[in-house]
């Protein structure tokens, strides 16, 4: 009721309508107030009008609405409900509803035709509450259903470990396999090294003899006038003559004719193939 | 074939993808597989993958698929299921016709269980329902039926706002 009448004063002093009544309040009883004229109402009713237009929510009444109803504007609003306080109109205070009257026929057809769509819809309705309970994850049915498919997962699962242990066997078997060859490889290049280090040691062994030999026939400082006056001694004629026979004649002076048959010399290579 | 990108194109065909078996049950979520991408005992693995993870995926499209390369020295299937619990399937030098039917016998629905639920498919899909997902949006595109109150009015007569409101003089 406080909140009627302020907005009701709100509005009024918004829109500058007649002065802006002022409220007395008498103790005892709110309704001692001055009442307002008919003429009055409808001003309010414009003001209320033009207020909700120029509310600006964007939405435009075009019907006029009670301001109590403006407090649900947006939402689903009611359009113009009567007062409470306010009498029933004098057109339809003495006004008796018409009491309909249905000829028996019409009952008892209706009546028929009502009780069969009645059983009918009752049967289908059972039909589909019993269909419902048949199909229930509760159902015995289901139960079993759901028992059998446990005990195919099981069956299943059982099946992939001995697939697997399977498997596993034949993995052990193949790295079992991959580790000795791995050893092997290893073992056998191992060997490969150790062989050629042999071999490099017994060929510096070797050098190091044919050094040592050769070092022997060096010429030292004190023996060189002894060495160049043996070399001047004793020059090494390199020149040779070759027949086709395959003797060698060596020596630049020796003559070919005057080395008798037996004493002439046979190249290796010639000698080896006769 | 359209498209003929990549190693296999065949691959990409609605036909091959739609041709395979492998529907996995109802209690998979999640398919794992870890292999190596070199390595004879491996190469099952590799062809699997290469050959049937994407049929598996096209006949699965709600359930994870995973690869993981090069962490694992033996290659595995793993299967999570619904209640968290997951199934290992080695497939350690195992071929890929192999693998396949393993898989299929482990993970997947067997002939008898698609074609149930093939038929199953086939007698709810009614002809003479409408609505979404239908043939038909509404009972007013049948043929002798009332035709749609939002081109065509209805009579005032079948309206209730006529029939109980007003009184008709």
């Amino acid at each position: 009721m406080a909140m009627y009448h302020d907005l009701l004063l709100h509005k009024n002093a918004f829109m500058n309508i007649s002065p802006a009544p002022r409220l007395t309040y008498n103790k005892g009883s709110v309704g001692t107030r001055e009442v307002r004229a008919a003429g009055d109402w409808e001003k309010v009713m414009i003001s209320a009008r033009h207020n909700i237009i120029s509310l600006g929510c964007g939405a435009r009444l075009w019907y006029p609405v009670n301001e109590a109803t403006l407090s649900l504007a947006g939402s689903q609003t009611v359009r113009w409900r009567k007062p409470r306080w306010v009498p029933v109109a004098k057109s339809k205070m003495f006004k008796i509803p018409p009491r309909t009257i249905t000829p028996k026929e019409e009952v008892v057809e209706i009546t028929r035709l009502f009780n069969m769509y009645r059983t009918q819809m009752r049967a289908v309705r059972r039909h589909l509450w019993e269909e419902s309970l048949r199909r229930a994850d509760t159902s015995e049915l289901s139960m079993q259903q759901a028992a059998e498919d446990e005990a195919e997962h099981q069956q299943i699962l059982e099946y992939n470990h001995q697939e697997n242990l399977r498997v596993a066997a034949l993995r052990e078997e193949r790295v079992r396999k991959e580790f000795e060859a791995n050893l092997a490889r290893v073992e056998a290049s191992k060997e490969k090294l150790a062989k050629q280090a042999l071999e490099a040691q017994e060929k510096a062994l070797h050098l190091i003899t044919e050094t040592q030999a050769l070092v022997k026939t060096f010429i030292k400082r004190e023996d060189l006038e002894e060495a160049i006056e043996t070399a001047i001694a004793n020059p090494i004629d390199y020149n040779f003559v070759i027949d086709q026979e395959g003797h060698i004649f060596r020596g630049c002076n020796t003559k070919p004719e005057s080395i008798p048959e037996e004493d002439r010399e046979k190249l290796l290579s010639v000698a080896q193939e006769r | 074939m359209p498209f003929m990108k990549g190693k296999a194109p065949i691959r990409r065909t609605l036909q091959y993808l739609q041709s395979s078996r492998l529907v996995l049950r109802e209690r998979v979520k999640v398919v794992t597989v870890n292999y190596n991408t070199i390595g004879d005992h491996h190469k099952g693995a590799q062809e699997f993958v290469f050959w049937h993870l994407s049929q598996l995926q096209y006949k699965n499209p709600q359930i994870q698929v995973a690869t993981f390369k090069n962490i694992t020295p033996s290659p595995f299937i793993r299967v999570f299921l619904d209640d968290g619990g997951d199934v290992l399937m080695d497939v350690d030098s195992k071929s890929r016709s192999d693998i396949h039917d393993h898989f299929r016998k482990v993970f997947c629905k067997s002939d008898t269980k698609l074609a149930e639920e093939e038929r199953e498919r086939q007698s709810r899909d009614n002809p003479a329902n409408f609505g979404w997902g239908c043939d038909r949006q509404c009972i007013c595109e049948v043929p002798g039926q009332v035709p749609c109150p939002g081109v065509v009015p209805v009579p005032k007569l079948m309206r209730g706002k006529y029939k109980y409101g007003k009184v008709l003089d």
